[in-house]
């Protein structure tokens, strides 16, 4: 439960961003029949809210009611007290603050909605049971809009683009800090974190597997461990609410190009996307992309039953396992459009 | 790593209350912000999505995660449980519960698990949430212990952070240097806020890119987990060096600090603590300081959560008893000078209190 810098930045994201997603909301609201959209947001799911109105909670949690026309509204668990930074970090005109934000965002619904409205909720399912009921009780039919809100999102735009680039160019400066000649895995993962969030990132997670001779799992260092002959490290990097994966691997005395031959087949793999050939033939593999409130929601991978389809020019975060002469190499990075948003050579 | 007798030995903790409560199945919920009731019967510390963990009395348990990437992690982070991965997590569950044939049910923490599966549950689902909190609030030795070491990791990481708060650095660049240090200690997670500037600062919030200037009251509460255990410390410096008005506001949050202290022993109830501190502010005609327009709570539990219960404010009787451990805070809006922050942690022990934390309670400055 941490958090790095966070602010709205109008030169990066003016209001008028919000306004055409917004529109792009609306128009997908209407042809799903929705009247009132209704996301929520907390910790772990920011991603829907923070796309329509760049408000990322650190706290608690919030719902954001979109009506066909006029102001959105947030309903916020958090205290009056932090109305001042919500302000500051939100483009929402109507702010509205109690504990329990089920039954106040019910109450704000049935105010403002004529009987037979039909309330659209991102990711109904997964809100929690609270809101969920409380919704319920409006009266008003209840359906799921993640689809509506996939459609208006998918087209993308170029502040998404640029967030996305340069959350990428953070991952990869944060992973070049590492000591290539290093023994201490904790001091690796150190470096990483203190590179990103010095750069100014939201969020960064940092990721280890020490020995790639052991096993290849990426898990979060709790106490010493060594750095074997080949390690790799992931950079989840968050900045103004996007979010992107990196991993380096180090192999020691790669005399053979061994790293740069799984980047180059990784290249390979994501110029098909999203034809998932190639990366099929890797033992481990994941495509990741924000489609509604989680800020990377796997699409496809080896460990995904179905996959979802995507658009060709998608940004996504993409991971593999590669082996390469009989040696494992964990690579993976953000790319859109078929090529690298940084390319994760080092 | 963590050890897994201490996960085997709360699981084992709950088995035994959901036996006596007759519950067939416990249903826990946990993501990145609050994963306690999840961790404790899981193991697993979540970070990204959400998870769901299904425990039976035999102790048996099986973990949904809704993000791909937690799955390597749950499966070498953990021991001894079944993890899988689900898109649908609560659709997911109530078909799991349904197989089982399960008839009573409880969840906790009930009113955050997916609406889905209280919508697809074969069973109306019980609140679990206050069956789960009493083993979480009441430690057990080892867990007891875990709080003490994270405190102690505190106390070293407000010196980095001490050290850190310079004039002319952004607020993000100093959090920065002490989440990067808590890494290089090999500790996991830290939850932490900050404030700078003086009079118009009424909170703490994630660090922002304001610079501290000479002056400064900088501000912050560190938390740092061991072994999924947290513990807080919150302090208050000065940069630059600190003004006579600033050390004499400064010195009723040390006194308030002090009287809730001496208020914590076994049989007390968590509004004794906070009256006890919030007395010393009626004491300096700052009542109005201690009510929810300028501050949350006077304290709160500390464990698996960095904020869990019993919360420490006036209306709440929860009696103390040995094995809680929380921090006590009196931090709130002075007038005069802005928001101060003050606080340590501690355990309930048999006759009072240990104090965790040891960083002395002054009013840090560059004359410090």
């Amino acid at each position: 439960m941490r958090r790095g810098l966070i602010e709205w930045s109008k030169t990066e994201l003016p209001e008028s961003v919000f306004d055409t997603r917004i529109a792009a909301m609306r128009q997908a609201m209407a042809a799903a029949k929705i009247d009132t959209l209704v996301a929520y947001t907390n910790f772990t799911r920011p991603s829907a809210v923070s796309w329509l109105c760049d408000f990322i909670p650190y706290w608690s949690e919030c719902a954001l009611v979109v009506p066909k026309a006029g102001a959105l509204t947030m309903v916020s668990a958090v205290s009056p007290r932090g109305k001042p930074w919500i302000e500051s970090t939100t483009y929402s005109e109507n702010l509205l603050f109690t504990p329990k934000i089920g039954p106040e965002t019910a109450r704000v619904l049935k105010e403002a909605l004529p009987s037979g409205a039909t309330i659209g909720v991102v990711e109904l399912d997964e809100v929690p049971a609270a809101v969920g009921l409380a919704l319920k009780g409006v009266g008003a039919t209840l359906v799921d809009a993640t689809d509506a809100f996939v459609t208006a999102r998918a087209s993308g735009d170029a502040a998404a683009t640029a967030l996305a680039t340069i959350a990428a160019g953070f991952a990869h400066k944060a992973l070049a800090a590492i000591d290539a000649n290093g023994t201490d895995a904790m001091a690796a993962v150190a470096a990483v974190d203190l590179a990103a969030r010095s750069l100014g990132a939201e969020e960064s997670y940092v990721a280890i597997a020490p020995d790639l001779r052991a096993d290849r799992r990426l898990l979060r260092l709790e106490g010493p461990a060594k750095l074997g002959a080949a390690y790799a490290l992931r950079a989840t990097v968050a900045y103004k609410g996007t979010w992107v994966r990196m991993i380096r691997t180090v192999v020691r005395n790669d005399t053979g190009g061994i790293v740069q031959k799984a980047t180059a087949q990784l290249a390979a793999a994501i110029a098909e996307l999203p034809k998932l050939d190639k990366l099929r033939t890797s033992d481990w593999w994941l495509v990741e992309t924000a489609r509604a409130a989680q800020p990377l929601d796997a699409v496809a991978g080896s460990a995904v039953p179905t996959a979802e389809a995507f658009p060709a020019g998608a940004l996504v975060s993409v991971q593999a396992s590669i082996t390469i002469d009989g040696t494992t190499v964990l690579i993976g990075a953000p790319s859109m459009g078929g090529a690298f948003l940084v390319a994760p050579s080092f | 790593m963590k050890t897994t007798t201490l996960a085997a030995e709360r699981r084992a903790k709950l088995a035994t209350v959901m036996t006596a409560a007759g519950i067939d199945v416990l249903v826990a919920y946990g993501n990145g912000w609050q994963g306690d009731y999840l961790m404790y019967v899981s193991d697993f510390p979540i970070l990204e999505g959400h998870g769901l963990a299904v425990l039976t009395p035999d102790g048996a348990c099986r973990l949904y995660l809704d993000s791909a990437s937690e799955i390597d992690r749950a499966t070498s982070e953990t021991a001894g449980i079944d993890v899988r991965f689900s898109q649908q997590i609560g659709r997911d569950v109530a078909a799991d519960l349904k197989a089982r044939g399960t008839v009573r049910v409880a969840a906790a923490p009930l009113a955050f698990v997916p609406f889905a599966l209280v919508e697809n549950a074969h069973v109306t689902l019980e609140d679990g949430t206050l069956l789960v909190d009493d083993v979480l609030m009441h430690k057990t030795p080892a867990e007891f212990d875990r709080v003490r070491k994270a405190a102690q990791t505190a106390d070293k990481a407000y010196v980095i952070f001490r050290e850190a708060a310079r004039e002319g650095r952004p607020q993000y660049e100093v959090v920065a240097e002490v989440e990067s240090w808590l890494r290089a200690q090999g500790v996991a997670d830290n939850f932490m806020l900050i404030g700078s500037g003086g009079t118009d600062i009424r909170s703490v919030t994630p660090p922002s890119n304001r610079k501290l200037a000479t002056g400064d009251l900088v501000i912050t509460e560190l938390t740092p987990s061991i072994e999924g255990y947290f513990a807080q410390i919150c302090r208050t410096l000065v940069v630059g060096k600190a003004t006579d008005k600033q050390k004499r506001a400064f010195a009723i949050y040390i006194e308030a600090l002090e009287a809730g202290i001496a208020a914590v022993r076994p049989g007390v109830l968590a509004s004794d603590v906070a009256r006890a501190e919030n007395d010393v502010f009626r004491k300096h005609g700052l009542g109005e300081y201690v009510t929810s327009a300028y501050t949350r709570v006077r304290g709160h539990g500390l464990g698996l959560f960095a904020d869990s219960k019993p919360h420490i404010l006036e209306n709440v009787d929860i009696e103390l008893k040995p094995g809680m451990t929380f921090v006590v805070h009196p931090n709130t809006y002075n007038p005069e000078v802005g928001y101060i922050m003050l606080g340590d942690s501690l355990g309930v022990t048999e006759t009072g209190s240990e104090v965790f934390t040891q960083t002395p309670r002054v009013l840090f400055d560059g004359a410090a």
